[in-house]
C-alpha cells in the first residue's frame, strides 16, 4: 500500500518536473530564435525573460473560456486535454531518468501510436471547430502525416533492429553497453528522423497547418483561453518529447557519466537536439503542402529504405 | 508502474490545472457575435471548404499500404539478412513505381 502512494507522489513529481521543463525549453527555444533573428527575445519576466513562458500560461489561463456555437462541443473541449495528456505518456516511456517509468517490451510501437494519435487529434480539433480556417488547417495536418509518418516510423526501427529490442530503454542500454550512438552508425536515420520531427512537431519549414500568414492560425483559430493554453503546453511538451526521443536513441542513450544523474545527460543531450530544431527553425522558410508531401514520398522514404538495406547487410 | 494509474495521475493533473484557471478566468455577459466563427472582419460564404477527396484517398491508400510494410519491418526485427533485404528493395521498388509512374497525377 505504502509502496503504491509512493509511486503515485513521486509520479506526480516527475509530471510536474516534466511541465517545468517544457515551460523552460520554451523560453530556449524563443530567446535562441529571436538572437539569430537580431532580436532580444523574453526579457523583462525573471532573470532575462526565463518566467515569461509560464507567465503567458497564467495569462492565458485567466482569460475568457469561449466556445463557439457551431463547433462540436464534446470534441472540441476534449481535444485540449488529449493533447496534453499523449506527450506526458510518451514522456513516461522514454527514459529520461535512465529507465522508463513504464517500460516494456514494445514500448517503440506504443510510442508510434502515440505519435500517430497526436496529430489525428489536431485534425480533429480542426473538424470540430466549424471555422474554415480550422477545418484547412485540420486537413493539412492529417495530408502531412500521410507524409511522414512512414519515414519517421522506420527511423525509430532502424535502432531497434541493431540493439535486437522494440523497447527504448533497452535500445539506449544498448549504446551505454557498446560505447557507442547510432548517430555514428546510421547518420542518414538521424537526419530523416530530425525532419520527419520537424513535421510532427509543426515547425517552420513544415508549419503548413497552423500557416499564420496564410490560414490566420490553422487549427487551433477558434481556441482560446484555457484551452489554447493547454494547446500551448501540449505544444512544449512535445518539444520535449522529440528531443529526449532523439537523444535516447540517437545521441548515445541516457546513463549515469561518472557522478553526474542520468536527469542531467538527458537533459544536456536534448538541448542541443533543441538547439538544432530552432536553427532549422531559424534558417529556413515554409513548403508548401504539395511540396512537402512530394518531397517526403520522393526522397525521404527511398532514403530510409537505403539506410534499413544497409543495416540488414552490414548490421 | 501501471500504465492505468500513470493515465490517471497525469488527467487528475491536467483536469486540475484546467479548472483552477478556469474558476478565476473572467467571466462576461453573453454577446452573440463572441460565438461566431472566426472570419477575419469579412463575411465569408457561408459554403463549406471544398477538399480534394480524390487526391486524399490516393495518399491514403498509399500511406496504409507503406505502414502496413513498416510494421512488418519493425515486428521482424529479430530477423537479419538477406529475406528483409530483398523485402525492403520489393517496398522501396514499388514505392519508386508508385511516385515516378505518374499514377497519382
Amino acid at each position: 500500500m505504502f509502496e503504491i502512494i509512493f509511486e503515485i507522489i513521486s509520479l506526480i513529481g516527475f509530471i510536474v518536473f516534466i511541465i517545468l521543463l517544457a515551460f523552460f525549453y520554451e523560453w530556449i527555444d524563443r530567446k535562441f530564435y529571436a538572437r539569430i533573428q537580431n532580436r532580444y527575445g523574453p526579457l523583462y519576466t525573471g532573470p532575462s525573460g526565463i518566467l515569461q513562458p509560464i507567465a503567458d500560461f497564467i495569462k492565458l489561463l485567466l482569460k475568457e473560456d469561449i466556445v463557439p456555437e457551431a463547433s462540436e462541443k464534446r470534441i472540441f473541449s476534449l481535444i485540449p486535454i488529449v493533447y496534453v495528456l499523449l506527450p506526458i505518456l510518451a514522456l513516461l516511456i522514454i527514459p529520461v531518468n535512465g529507465k522508463g517509468i513504464i517500460s516494456f517490451e514494445g514500448d517503440l510501437i506504443f510510442l508510434m501510436f502515440l505519435s500517430a494519435m497526436i496529430t489525428l487529434s489536431v485534425f480533429l480539433a480542426g473538424w470540430s471547430s466549424a471555422c474554415n480556417f480550422s477545418r484547412i488547417g485540420g486537413i493539412r495536418a492529417a495530408l502531412q502525416m500521410l507524409s511522414y509518418e512512414i519515414p519517421f516510423g522506420l527511423s525509430l526501427i532502424g535502432p531497434a533492429i541493431v540493439a535486437n529490442s522494440l523497447c527504448i530503454t533497452k535500445i539506449s542500454e544498448w549504446q551505454i553497453a557498446n560505447s557507442t550512438a547510432f548517430i555514428l552508425l546510421q547518420p542518414i536515420g538521424f537526419a530523416v528522423i530530425m525532419i520527419s520531427l520537424l513535421a510532427e512537431l509543426e515547425l517552420i519549414p513544415f508549419d503548413v497547418p497552423e500557416a499564420e500568414t496564410e490560414i490566420v492560425a490553422g487549427w487551433t483559430t477558434e481556441y482560446g483561453g484555457g484551452r489554447y493554453a493547454l494547446i500551448r503546453l501540449g505544444k512544449d511538451l512535445e518539444l520535449v518529447m522529440a528531443s529526449m526521443l532523439v537523444s535516447s536513441l540517437y545521441l548515445g542513450g541516457i546513463s549515469q557519466v561518472f557522478f553526474i544523474p542520468p536527469i542531467v545527460i538527458a537533459i544536456i543531450k536534448s538541448i542541443v537536439i533543441l538547439l538544432l530544431m530552432s536553427l532549422i527553425r531559424a534558417l529556413f522558410a515554409r513548403y508548401r503542402i504539395d511540396q512537402v508531401i512530394s518531397g517526403m514520398w520522393k526522397y525521404l522514404f527511398p532514403l530510409m529504405i537505403l539506410q534499413i538495406i544497409i543495416i540488414q547487410f552490414i548490421g | 508502474m501501471n500504465i492505468v494509474i500513470a493515465i490517471v495521475v497525469a488527467l487528475v493533473i491536467i483536469l486540475s490545472i484546467f479548472f483552477i484557471g478556469k474558476k478565476f478566468s473572467q467571466k462576461q455577459k453573453y454577446d452573440k457575435e463572441k460565438f461566431l466563427p472566426y472570419a477575419c472582419g469579412e463575411d465569408l460564404p457561408v459554403e463549406e471548404v471544398r477538399i480534394n477527396l480524390e487526391k486524399f484517398l490516393i495518399f491514403a491508400l498509399y500511406f496504409l499500404i507503406f505502414d502496413v510494410i513498416t510494421y512488418i519491418i519493425a515486428v521482424s526485427f529479430f530477423e537479419r539478412g538477406i529475406l528483409p533485404a530483398i523485402y525492403s528493395i520489393i517496398a522501396l521498388a514499388s514505392v519508386l513505381v508508385l511516385i515516378f509512374g505518374g499514377w497519382h497525377k
